[in-house]
This record gives C-alpha cells, structure tokens and sequence, in this order.
C-alpha cells in the first residue's frame, strides 16, 4: 500500500471547517445537532461546554473516529472522510482518556509515535529528551508506561501529541487526567507558543477557563450538541452585554445558564439528610 | 503471573527487595515446572489411551479431537485477534495516526517475552512430546536411540511452534477478511440484530463445540447408552459418525480439510499412523497456511484502514458518552426492582442487595434477577446441546475407562448402578459447562477498584463469548467492598441464591431439551438434580474467595504467602475427604437401591460444611475490616 505523502500542508485560509454536521448516537442521543464551524489557519480556537456537551463528539469528529450522520467536515481543504490518508499526516489528535500500549516503554512510545509521523531519528530523539524534560518524564522513560500514574501517563500522552510537529492538534481535555500544577503551565506555555505561530492550528477542548481566556484566539461555547456562540472574547462580551465578564459568566449568560439554582438546593438537602444518611446505612449493612 | 502473585504481594507500586524478586522468580520457576510435568504426564496419559484404541477407530477418533480443539482454539483465538487488532484502545487511537496497516499489523502481533503465547508453545510441545518419542522409537535405527529425547524434544517444539502458526495465521485472515467486509455488512444490519450477534455467535460456536465433542465421543465408542442412540438425535449423530468414518466420503473429505484434522494428520503419520498421510495432510496444511497469508495480504489494506479502524470507534465495543447510552433499551433498571423475585431476594437476604445486585448485573450484562431467569430461557439451543452431550458422551467415557480398567465390557445387569454414575458424571460435565459461564463473576468481582467508574486505559476486554470490563488503571489496592457498608451475606448470600435460580432454570431447560431429543427422562432428571447444587455451590465458594481476598495488612509478607499456602492446603485436604465421604454416601445407598437418600444425604453433608465455612469466612471479613479501618484511623497506611 502505498504510503501517504507527508509533505501535503493546509494551504487554505481555513484549517478545520464544519458544515451543519449532526452526529446522533444508537439509542437516540443528539451529541451534535446542526454544527457548523471554521477554524482559520494558525488559530487556537478554545471550544468550552458542560459536560456532555458535545465537546468530545466534536473533536472526535474532526479527527476522523466518528461519521457523522449529516454535514460535511473539511480539514485543509480536504474531505475528512475521503482523504484521510493525507489529512493524518498532518494532524495530531489527543483523546481526552488517552490509550498507551502498557506494556511498552516510556521512550518507545515515543519513539513510535514519532517514527508514525516521519520525524528524523535525531530530531525525534532530540525531542524526546525535550518533551521529557519539560514533563518531568525523564527518571521514568525507561519504565514500563503501567507503572506510571495517571498523571505521568497522561504527561506521556501530552508529549506524544506535540512531539508529531502536526500542523493541526486536536486537543481534548489535555489538563486534565491528573497532570501536576508544573506539566499544566508547561502545557500552557506550548499553546501559547502554538497559537503565535501562523502555520499551526489548535482545537483545544476544555473546561479551564481561565486558562482559556489567557492562550486561545477564538472561543466556541458548546451547549446541548450546539454551538450556542463563537467568536473571540471581544466578541462574545459584545454579544452578551457584559464588557468586561470572565469567559465562565460568558458562558453562562450565553447559554442561560448563569444561575444555577440547584446548587443551593443540593446543599440544602445534604445538610438535612448529614446526620440521617449514615445511620441509615448503618442499619441496612454496616453490619456483616 | 502478576495476577497470582498480586493477591499474595499486595503492594505491589511499592520497589520489593532483590530477595523478595528472587523468591517470586523462583516460586514462577517452580510453578512452571510443575505446570509441565503436570502437561507432560497428561500427554503421556492421552497419547497412552489413543494407542490402546481399535487400530481401525484411531484415525476418527483423533480427527474428532482435533475438529473439537480446532474450533475451540480458532474460536479463542478469532477473539484474541479481533481484541488486538480493532477493539484494543490503544490501537483504536493510532486510528489517527499516519500508521499503515501493516505497522498496525505489527504493532498487535508484537510478542511479548513472557506472553501466554510462548507458554502456550512450551505446553503444546511437551503435550505432543510423548507421541512423536513413541513415533520415532518405533520408527528409527537403534544407534540413533540415545539421541531419541532431544531429537524428540525438538520434534515437539517444531510441531508445538507451527500448530500456534496455523492457528494464528488462519484466525488473523479470518477476522481482516471479516473486518474488511464489516462497514459492508453492518450497514445493512438492523441494530437489533447487531445487538443480537455476539449472543447468537456465542450460542452457535458453544453448540458447535459441544456437538463436535459428542461425535469425537461417539466415534470413541459407539456401542454404548443404546437407549440414547435410539433417540432421534442419537441416531442422527450415529448416522454422520459413520459417514465420517467412510472412507472417500464428502463427509470425510471435509473433515480431513478442517486445518486442525490436516495438522492432527501430520501428527498421526509421524507416530504410528500410515506414513502415506503425511504428504497430503502436509499439502492441506501448507494451502491453509498460504491461502491464509494471501487473504491477510489482500484484506490487509482494506481491513485496517482508517475508516474500518474508526468504525470500530463507533460500535457497541468503542467508547461512547456516558449519556449517549441508549438507557431506554437497557435490559434492566440499576435503581429498580424488575421482579417478584428480585424483591424477594432484596427482601429477606440482602440488605445492601441493590448495591451488589448493580455490581453484579453490570458484569453479567443481564440486569435484574428476573430479567436474567428469562434470558436463560433463550439459551435453550446451548443447554439442550449441553445435556444431550451429557447424557450421550458420558456414559460412553466411562464404559470405555471401564473396560480399559478391567479389560471386560460393562454387563447389562449393572445398568441401574451404572446409570447412577453416568448420572453423577453428567452433572459434573453440566456443572463444568455452567461454571464456564458463570466463572467470570468472582474475578471481575475481585477486580473491581475505586477509580474504576470511568475506563482510563481499557475498553471492554472481551473473551470470545463474554464481555468483561477490563481492569482498571486505578489502585487496585481498594475493591468496593471495602467502600460500600456491603455485609458478608450481601457477597456471599445473595449471589448465591441468584445462581440458584439460574442454574434451576437452566437445568429446567436442560430437561426440556433431553426429553424434546427423546433422551432417557430418569437420567435428565439426575443431571438436574446433582447439577444444580453443584453450579450453586461453586458459586457459594467463588463468593467466600471474593470476601477472603479481602485487603490484608500484614506487614509480613511472608506470612502472607505461608497463610495462603496453608489455607489452600486445608482446603483441598477438607474437599478431598468431602469427596470420599460423598462417594461412599452415594455408593452405599445405590447399594441399597435408595439413590435419592445418597443425594439427600450428599446435599447435608455439604450444607453443614457451607455453613461452618460461612461462618469463619464472616469471622475473617469481619476482622480484617475491623484492622482495616483501625488502621486508617491511626494513619497507618
């Protein structure tokens, strides 16, 4: 099989573009419902939901693992679903619960990634001692990736995708799986340094808002499998009314979800059931 | 290996000094050479019992055996492939990576040093061993004589090596050319039948199974159990099993072209079968060898591309949101009672039933109590296989272990003891089918963990017939048992009876079955009856192991493994003397012509030890919570 060409860069303005994609699950459930979206070249678009947003779907949609029933997902120009021998060679996709070969090495899933995106031997080991530094993966790139934690093997996963030199990253929750404070600013430090270069785009999924705020270009906020607002903070200020609101207000008040009443009502039952629950659970089995 | 030495060893993230690695390696040598005597010994034991067969029976009766290991071992390793190459989540996400498939391919075939696979090859070869060292001292001048071991030795390696190959190679075209034509197919499925499939799948390999071990069995010794060959279904096997030992047959054309018959072929000729087999058998085995590499080849691309990968991503097996799951069409309610029976047993035994009840239903995949007892209803086809390979290959074992004891056939005037025994071989047969089933509760049961909600790294890991959720990257060291407030009876108890039910009908069905195939009604009804208790009581034990492999905090250890060591001990000395006791029960009241008074007598005896175990077992619980939460207190950790 002949192998892709790597050399096929994103010439267009646009660098990811979505056109009315739906995605419906078995069972019913509408994860996107009519979406559509741009993401220009050498843009860091931040796409900020709750939970069960859609965020996930979306990305997953943009890097190929899922078919949506309807639309149409462009990347570089490229049909998503047509061309993606090409579109791989070029994009580098981080799941938000990534998957590592345990029973390999630190080093040698690095060694295989990069081997994967036709990085040269000594740059791909250059950068593997880099990514490990900055990561604070070095004492343990010889071990075992299943005698990592969960922050270290999420840190391994972190310098896996960035160290593909992809031209467009799709990032799913990447601070978050347990990364310490260190490895987080480093992680923000590498989107900062990705969005001020024109030739590299980033799709950043993520519930840290505040970090957000600081790094990307544009923000989408996703509610319900929609895109409620996209546009850069300016512009979701001007469209809320609220000049100088946080990215977090912003999503509330464009989402209408600003007040949420519940809390105070969950908190109002937790302190009247404190002292019953326990007992309760002491007379059905807390004796064996 | 981890896995066993894990529930000695238990903290296993903390760095174990050389001594202590030392004493594993050696206790892993010791067990391996066990383990291979062990293998060794039964190989001679088979290979010594095929050779005493009729001269003219030995051909079936090893091609038999071999469509019976061929498809089970194609079956498992079919699965084994399918998991590696599309269901491994780490595989299904260098789906977007520019990784071809052939590197795919290499990357799921990679060999791990101390993978099952080179075991597996040690095993097969010390398994074969005794046959070609009899093929070759029958076979070879006598000066080669002193060089017979490692020639043999390296004859059975050779042959272990190459029947992983076949298998493998066959397996792994079997399931590209299948993933290549899968976005095809499963277009056109309507997602009930995609749903349907794996039970289907499951149902007709487990029936195929066990009709090709009935044959394998009739074809050992077909002059026996006249009253089952009578029946419909007797006669019919009968009937195949004569065409298959036709010489020149269709029947037997395709047997010997079944890859495992050709390579069991290969075998038979380089013992003491007629040499002129081996050639063809050789030529079958090298087309399946090569036709399997060309499919692999043609399929490759088209089976490990990225839109077949990424499909994968979409099915039932790939990650899905959690609120995408279509809960309407759940087969039960976690938080519901679905049942009259359920409600019973919630009732009166369990008083954290609702918890361990949902831990339970999410391995099994079948729900509630009720829901569950009516599936079993389904797997009728699987069970009416089940009992009548029971009644039909059993009595046939025993009378030829009988007369290879005594050297005299069994005489007619002992056919009410003898159909007692059949009766009692039967359940053990029904018991171990069952167990297959229902053996997976006690390990996912031991394996669940605290951060173990959400899949970090594994998917669904799956067998070949059942779904289990794959160990979690959480610290293992915090089962739920030692979150929730859930009581001994909760683990113990109410599972239990939960496999009472279930095996009840599933035994119902079994008897349905038989009498429907026109087997003989008094030895269905025995199966049943000495079936059932056997199922719940392995379920009774799988539940006191899950609550003894409570969290330990011993310092030591040593102690540890001494006190596991010891209970072991204990306990297989106190099954054993069961066991005597249980036979001499039974014997002496079949001797006096009052079976059923042995089965009562069988069922006290063991309800008398269940309850005294039970009561020890709460005891440990108990304690080692106690110790457990005492320790937490002062900060000992």
């Amino acid at each position: 099989m002949q192998e892709p060409s790597a050399a096929a860069a994103p010439a267009p303005e646009w660098a990811v573009e979505l056109y009315e994609v739906t995605k419906t699950y078995e069972g019913g459930k509408v994860a996107l419902d009519n979406v559509s979206l741009s993401v220009a070249r050498g843009e860091l678009l931040a796409v900020v939901g709750a939970n069960g947003a859609g965020k996930s779907t979306l990305l997953k949609c943009m890097a190929g693992l899922l078919r949506p029933q309807a639309g149409t997902i462009l990347v570089g120009g490229l049909d998503r679903y047509r061309d993606h021998l090409v579109i791989r060679t070029f994009t580098a996709y981080l799941p938000d619960q990534p998957n590592l070969f345990l029973h390999f090495r630190g080093r040698e899933h690095l060694q295989l990634i990069g081997d994967l995106y036709g990085v040269e031997k000594d740059e791909r080991d250059r950068r593997i001692e880099s990514f490990a530094r900055l990561f604070d993966l070095t004492e343990i790139l010889d071990k075992r990736i299943a005698t990592y934690s969960n922050g270290q093997y999420k840190k391994l996963a972190l310098a896996a995708t960035f160290l593909t030199n992809a031209r467009i990253y799709i990032l799913d929750d990447p601070e978050t799986g347990g990364i310490d404070p260190p490895a987080s600013a480093a992680l923000m430090e590498i989107l900062q340094a990705l969005r001020d270069r024109e030739d590299v785009t980033v799709v950043w999924a993520t519930q840290i808002v505040h970090g957000a705020e600081k790094v990307c270009n544009r923000v989408a906020l996703v509610d319900r499998g929609q895109i409620r607002a996209h546009g850069t903070l300016a512009e979701l200020r001007a469209l809320a009314g609220v000049p100088d609101a946080g990215l977090d207000r912003l999503f509330g008040l464009l989402t209408g979800k600003d007040k949420n009443p519940l809390v105070s009502e969950i908190l109002d039952s937790m302190a009247r059931h404190a002292e019953e629950a326990p007992r309760r659970v002491l007379r059905r089995g807390g004796r064996a | 290996m981890d896995a066993i030495f894990g529930q000695v060893f238990r903290r296993q993230q903390l760095s174990q000094p050389l001594w202590l690695r030392a004493l594993v390696t050696l206790g892993t040598l010791a067990l391996l050479a066990v383990m291979a005597r062990f293998v060794l010994s039964f190989g001679e034991t088979i290979w010594t019992a095929f050779q005493l067969l009729p001269a003219g029976r030995q051909p079936l009766v090893g091609r038999m055996a071999a469509l019976v290991v061929g498809i089970w071992s194609l079956s498992m390793r079919c699965g084994m492939w399918q998991q590696r190459v599309y269901l491994d989540p780490p595989l299904r996400d260098l789906a977007t990576t520019p990784a071809s498939p052939w590197r795919i391919l290499r990357l799921a075939a990679t060999l791990r040093p101390y993978s099952q696979r080179v075991v597996a090859v040690l095993f097969w070869g010390l398994f074969l061993y005794p046959w070609l060292y009899a093929g070759l001292l029958g076979s070879t001048p006598v000066w080669v004589w002193p060089w017979l071991m490692p020639l043999s030795a390296f004859a059975a390696g050779v042959f272990g090596v190459f029947t992983m190959v076949l298998v493998d190679t066959v397996a792994l075209a079997l399931v590209l050319a299948a993933g290549a034509a899968s976005p095809f197919t499963a277009a056109l499925w309507p997602a009930r039948a995609q749903r349907a499939w794996p039970f289907l799948r499951w149902t007709a390999a487990g029936s195929l199974n066990l009709a090709c071990g009935a044959l394998f069995l009739l074809a050992l010794s077909p002059g026996l159990m006249l009253e089952a060959r009578q029946s419909s279904l007797g006669a019919a096997a009968a009937a195949l099993v004569e065409q298959l030992d036709t010489p020149g047959s269709a029947a037997q054309r395709a047997l010997s072209w079944f890859p495992s018959v050709a390579w069991f072929d290969v075998l038979f000729a380089a013992g003491s079968g007629p040499s002129r087999w081996a050639e063809p058998a050789l030529w079958r085995c090298g087309i399946w060898m090569v036709g399997s590499m060309a499919l692999t080849a043609a399929c490759l691309g088209r089976a490990l591309s990225v839109p077949v990968r990424a499909f994968w991503y979409g099915m039932a097996e790939g990650p899905v949101p959690a609120d995408a799951a279509s809960s309407p069409k759940r087969s039960f309610d976690p938080d519901g009672i679905s049942g009259p029976v359920e409600a019973a047993l919630l009732r009166r035994v369990g008083r954290m039933g609702r918890a361990v009840l949902r831990l339970v239903s999410a391995n099994f995949e079948a729900g509630s109590v009720d829901a569950h007892l009516l599936r079993s209803l389904k797997a009728l086809a699987v069970t009416a296989a089940g009992g009548w390979l029971a009644m039909l290959v059993i009595p046939m074992v025993v009378s030829q272990l009988y007369v290879l004891l005594y050297r005299t056939p069994l005489r007619q005037d002992d056919t009410e003891a003898f159909q007692t025994l059949i009766a009692v071989l039967c359940t053990i047969g029904l018991a171990a089918y069952l167990l297959w089933l229902w053996g997976v509760f006690h390990a996912i049961a031991q394996g669940q963990s605290v951060s173990g909600g959400s899949t970090q790294a594994a998917g669904p890991k799956r067998s070949f017939l059942l779904s289990q959720p794959a160990p979690t990257r959480g610290d293992n060291r915090y089962p739920l048992t030692e979150i929730y407030a859930v009581g001994c009876s909760d683990i113990v108890i109410l599972p239990t009876l939960y496999v009472l039910l279930s095996s009840i009908a599933i035994g119902l069905c079994v008897l349905a079955g038989g009498v429907v195939f026109g087997l003989p009604v008094g030895a269905m009804l025995w199966a049943v009856a000495v079936g059932v208790p056997v199922c719940t009581e392995l379920a009774f034990v799988a539940g006191l192991n899950t609550v003894l492999n409570y969290k330990d905090y011993r310092r030591s250890r040593l102690i540890s493994l001494f006190q596991c060591v010891l209970v072991v001990t204990c306990g297989v000395v106190c099954v054993i003397g069961l066991i005597m006791l249980i036979a001499f029960v039974c014997v002496a009241a079949v001797e006096r012509g009052q079976p059923w008074a042995g089965w009562l007598g069988t069922v006290n005896m063991v309800l008398v030890l269940d309850v005294a175990v039970y009561m020890l077992t709460r005891l440990v619980y108990v304690r080692r919570r106690f110790d457990a939460e005492r320790s937490d207190v002062h900060g000992i950790s």
